[in-house]
């Protein structure tokens, strides 16, 4: 008991709202803004408890920010292209949320920009689709964007 | 840009005790993984393994400045004919004025295939920052009024980047450059604009520490015109960093810049033909600059703007293009 405690004195565990405890090292830690803050105000030695992360996305961040530590700028830019690849749909999204909650700056660089190449000069249509957002504007909402949007040559006035 | 996700008080500290009871409990299952080994609570009786989320999202979960971030990155054009008009979320956030203190118009529209009065969609994206817009970037558009409405909108300008906007005159930016106090970041890549422009914008612009002028690279004709360098080289002592690809620049005008600007870090003077490096300039340049690019420097990491005009870019550069854009794509839409 001792000895794993001693062997564990540098990691910090962190408890997922799925009941996972993660032990991971003060250098991965320190890459989650919300836990660095938390282990500058408190005992390290504690749990930290992280209710809205479950243990795939902290697996995934995890995985993240030891694999970004390659050796040059383009074996970075493949593990980075790779693992965004690996992410479903589904999986990105419940990921950005976990990773904006722990402020994972160099995830919220790369996750967002990845969603944008997807989306972009994209229809509403598809944007509702891609992200399962039900339109909820009143026809008279509707009509007024409409109006707004007279930049579009479809409906610009000619006087 | 900063990131301002909200935090609630969301975070509960557990005593040690219960953690080690917890880790004990399933110790057998630990991995011996050094950075990051995982075991199951006690508390959690069915054990479903680390694959897949269980609920179904949809995106309105997401913090709001996450979902900010990704359509910043989408561009200005996108929120506006898009993005807003997605559900009243979306719509409430492309009114917030944080939203539009970078205004980026940057578009893949071919010339003659615009589908938009892309300067009034400027004009509303700009009342949109109340006052606020901090960074702008026209592309393939704009005119002396539109970059007028610009700088009679803001007080805090500090980067704006000019792509292809052939229709700004060098009067018109002479005028606005009395506006722009605190620019501290200018990119003018391909237009009309000349040496007076450049004299205009050293004297009104003292903070200007970064500065893109950029042309079409033609070997042919052959000129030789040092104007813009000789009014770099006087007018913008602050300068940290200059971009000046194809210019018509000689080797004094070289002189001229290094002389004046002594404080430069980078210089990039690729396909400037007229400069010839000989053995004292070339080392006063290696000394002098942390990051030189010569005129025969490597060009693949050069935003070029492809609508400017194809057929002579090609005709110069046939070997100088990345490919790795396309490969992006692709890589993307492999995600859908």
């Amino acid at each position: 008991m001792a000895e794993k405690a001693s062997e564990s004195s540098n990691s910090i565990s962190l408890n997922t709202v799925d009941g996972k405890i993660f032990k991971v090292s003060p250098t991965i830690a320190n890459q989650m803004q919300t836990i660095q803050s938390l282990i500058k105000a408190y005992d390290s030695s504690r749990v930290i408890s992280l209710p809205h992360v479950n243990a795939f996305h902290l697996s995934k961040i995890i995985e993240y920010l030891e694999g970004k530590s390659a050796t040059t700028v383009s074996a970075v830019k493949e593990f980075e292209a790779q693992f965004m690849k690996d992410l479903s749909l589904k999986q990105l999204k419940g990921l950005l949320i976990a990773v904006g909650y722990l402020k994972v700056n160099e995830l919220l660089e790369l996750m967002p920009k990845t969603v944008a190449k997807l989306i972009e000069n994209k229809s509403v249509e598809f944007l509702r689709k891609f992200f399962g957002i039900v339109n909820d504007f009143t026809p008279s909402e509707e009509a007024k964007i409409r109006e707004e949007i007279a930049w579009a040559f479809d409906g610009v006035d000619e006087d | 840009m900063p990131m301002r996700t909200q935090i609630g008080p969301l975070i509960v500290l557990k005593h040690e005790t219960d953690s080690i009871q917890m880790l004990s409990s399933s110790s057998s299952s630990m991995s011996n993984s050094s950075s990051s080994s995982m075991s199951n609570s006690s508390s959690s009786s069915t054990q479903s393994p680390i694959s897949e989320e269980p609920v179904t999202r949809n995106w309105l979960d997401l913090p709001r400045d996450v979902t900010s971030t990704i359509l910043l990155k989408v561009g200005s054009i996108d929120i506006l004919n898009n993005a807003q008009r997605v559900c009243l979320q979306w719509r409430s956030m492309s009114y917030d004025p944080t939203m539009w203190h970078t205004i980026d118009m940057r578009n893949s529209y071919a010339p003659n295939d615009m589908e938009f009065d892309l300067e009034m969609m400027c004009r509303h994206a700009i009342d949109r920052s109340y006052g606020n817009l901090v960074d702008i970037t026209l592309d393939y558009f704009g005119s002396d009024d539109l970059l007028t409405y610009v700088a009679d909108s803001t007080n805090h300008l500090r980067r704006m980047r000019l792509l292809s906007c052939w229709d700004i005159s060098e009067e018109g930016m002479i005028e606005v450059a009395k506006k722009l106090p605190l620019l501290e970041e200018l990119d003018i890549t391909i237009s009309n604009l000349s040496k007076d422009a450049l004299e205009a914008i050293g004297h009104c612009c003292p903070l200007l520490k970064s500065l893109k002028f950029n042309m079409q690279a033609f070997r042919d004709p052959h000129f030789d015109f040092d104007g813009e360098a000789f009014a770099i080289g006087q007018t913008m002592p602050n300068l940290r960093h200059l971009q000046l690809y194809g210019n018509k620049l000689t080797n004094d005008g070289v002189l001229a810049i290094l002389d004046g600007c002594p404080h430069l870090e980078s210089l990039d003077i690729r396909r400037c033909f007229n400069v010839n490096l000989g053995r004292s300039l070339g080392k006063r340049c290696a000394e002098e600059i942390k990051d030189f690019r010569n005129p025969d420097a490597p060009i693949d990491d050069y935003e070029f703007d492809h609508k400017s005009d194809p057929e002579s870019f090609f005709y110069d550069y046939s070997s100088g293009i990345s490919d790795t854009v396309l490969c992006d794509v692709e890589d993307y839409l492999g995600l859908l």
